[in-house]
């Protein structure tokens, strides 16, 4: 039998971490820098580098008015003034841009379902203004005539992925987190007893910390089975298509395309139970090509540039996964569909939870406790 | 200059060696190297022998890059098939 090449992992005796998170996204990356802001050095490890994951693979929209229930409206409604007031302030170059946001309708039935959802979420502090046809071509002047009507938001809007998940990192990793690219988890194990610790092993040697954060987002549910926790996660595929750079043509942020700083127009919101292949499909993209000409003609003869395609972590029931894990003292879980849009926020909450042990909002509606028994 | 189409430079891949990226995919994300009009069909190789001589790694050892459609810019309308069904806007992610 050949001599491994490799040494086996030793146990590195500096390595007794106060805070280790697992995923290196813009969960991750959020939860990093924010920890960072209150004096905290986490160490963040990533299979990859980060943004080749999700994250990598978004429209990034930071969507708020069609999010239900309300209290799950109202947490994006939180962020999205978070980018506003704190974030983009904080990490210039991120595009945050508020362009308010259109979630189209085609027909009159749609127009009832979207007075209602005007109605359901005011008393969260979301407003809504249902326009008709000629106030979606006041709005949006090159939208197809066909488009019967919108709902309407000023706080929707959009971010550049790449520069916020950039900004995080570079931003954490000088405030002192220290991160492991290209480094894969092997296994995990949780000491119990008196000095409790979590055992990372990975394919680079043994860590050893006193809190443990899995926003592995996909990859969560495989890292946490052999602790015996359950993440009710699942793949949900998405495919997008990019345009070559217009003059601007599209101001607000729809939910199905939206306009780049640079002048790309992206555009597809596929939803697609496809396990974990992430590849681009024909189908998909004709339909997608076939609805953006519909909302918006000009597109016709406008050259594609690039299709791309990624896997949406899913929770069970479409809401957040984020807090300390029951029954598991310092384990913490930051999962979730929306990560751009929550960003700011559940990185400020988690930092909360890490620093002082409590938030200044109420999580608990978003803990992993609410699957348990279902 | 190593990549015409979004303007990045070698400055820019040493930022990005700085921040621990160490593979094409990671530049192209963090810089836009090679998501211009050309899509990588000019300015790849550069990157790749920039990276491997940094990296004191062979060119070889970075994998290819998965296809991605359009091979060649070609117009929305070209994708579309009469049969295509749009995709449902029923649920509402975003």
């Amino acid at each position: 039998m050949a001599e491994p090449t490799v040494p086996a992992p030793q146990a590195d005796p500096n390595a007794d971490l106060d805070v280790l998170i697992l995923g290196g996204g813009v969960v991750g990356n959020t939860i990093a820098f924010h920890l960072t802001e209150r004096g905290v050095r986490p160490t963040v490890i990533d299979r990859g580098f980060p943004l080749s994951g999700t994250s990598g693979s978004t429209q990034a929209w930071i969507w708020v008015h069609t999010k239900t229930p309300g209290f799950y409206g109202e947490l994006s409604l939180a962020s999205a003034d978070l980018y506003r007031d704190t974030l983009a302030p904080r990490l210039p170059g991120i595009e945050y841009t508020r362009t308010g946001g259109l979630s189209l309708l085609f027909s009159r039935d749609e127009l009832a379902r979207a007075e209602r959802l005007r109605d359901a979420q005011r008393p969260y502090g979301i407003d809504i203004e249902v326009v008709g046809r000629e106030g979606v071509r006041r709005l949006e002047p090159h939208l197809s005539p066909e488009v019967a009507g919108a709902t309407f938001s000023p706080h929707d809007g959009n971010v550049n992925p790449f520069q916020l998940v950039r900004r995080l990192l570079a931003a954490a990793q000088a405030q002192g987190a220290a991160y492991r690219f290209y480094e894969r988890v092997v296994s995990l194990r949780e000491r119990r007893g008196g000095e409790r610790r979590f055992e990372v092993r990975t394919d680079r040697g043994l860590l050893r910390a006193r809190r443990l954060v899995l926003a592995a987002g996909l990859w969560t549910p495989e890292l946490a089975a052999p602790l015996g926790v359950e993440i009710p996660v699942r793949p949900v595929r998405g495919q997008i298509l990019v345009s070559e750079p217009l003059p601007p043509v599209l101001g607000h942020t729809l939910n199905f395309m939206r306009q780049m700083a640079n002048g790309e127009i992206l555009f597809g919101y596929s939803q697609e139970e496809a396990g974990r292949d992430r590849r681009s499909t024909w189908d998909v993209l004709s339909a997608t090509a076939g609805l953006g000409i519909r909302v918006l003609p000009l597109l016709r003869g406008v050259r594609l540039v690039r299709a791309f395609s990624g896997l949406r972590p899913m929770p069970r029931d479409g809401l957040p996964i984020v807090g300390e894990v029951p029954g598991h003292p310092g384990l913490f879980v930051a999962v979730m569909h929306s990560g751009y849009t929550l960003a700011p926020l559940i990185g400020t909450v988690m930092a909360e939870l890490l620093v002082q042990g409590h938030t200044s909002i109420p999580i608990e509606g978003l803990s992993l406790a609410r699957f348990e028994g279902g | 200059m190593l990549c015409r189409c979004e303007d990045v430079r070698v400055a820019d891949v040493r930022a990005c060696l700085a921040l621990g990226a160490r593979d094409p995919d990671a530049v192209k994300r963090l810089t836009r190297y090679g998501m211009g009009l050309c899509q990588w069909r000019y300015c790849r190789s550069a990157l790749v022998r920039y990276l491997a001589e940094q990296l004191g790694e062979s060119p070889a050892a970075f994998p290819t890059p998965r296809l991605r459609l359009p091979t060649w810019p070609v117009p929305v309308q070209a994708l579309v098939r009469p049969e295509a069904v749009a995709p449902s806007g029923s649920r509402d992610l975003g």
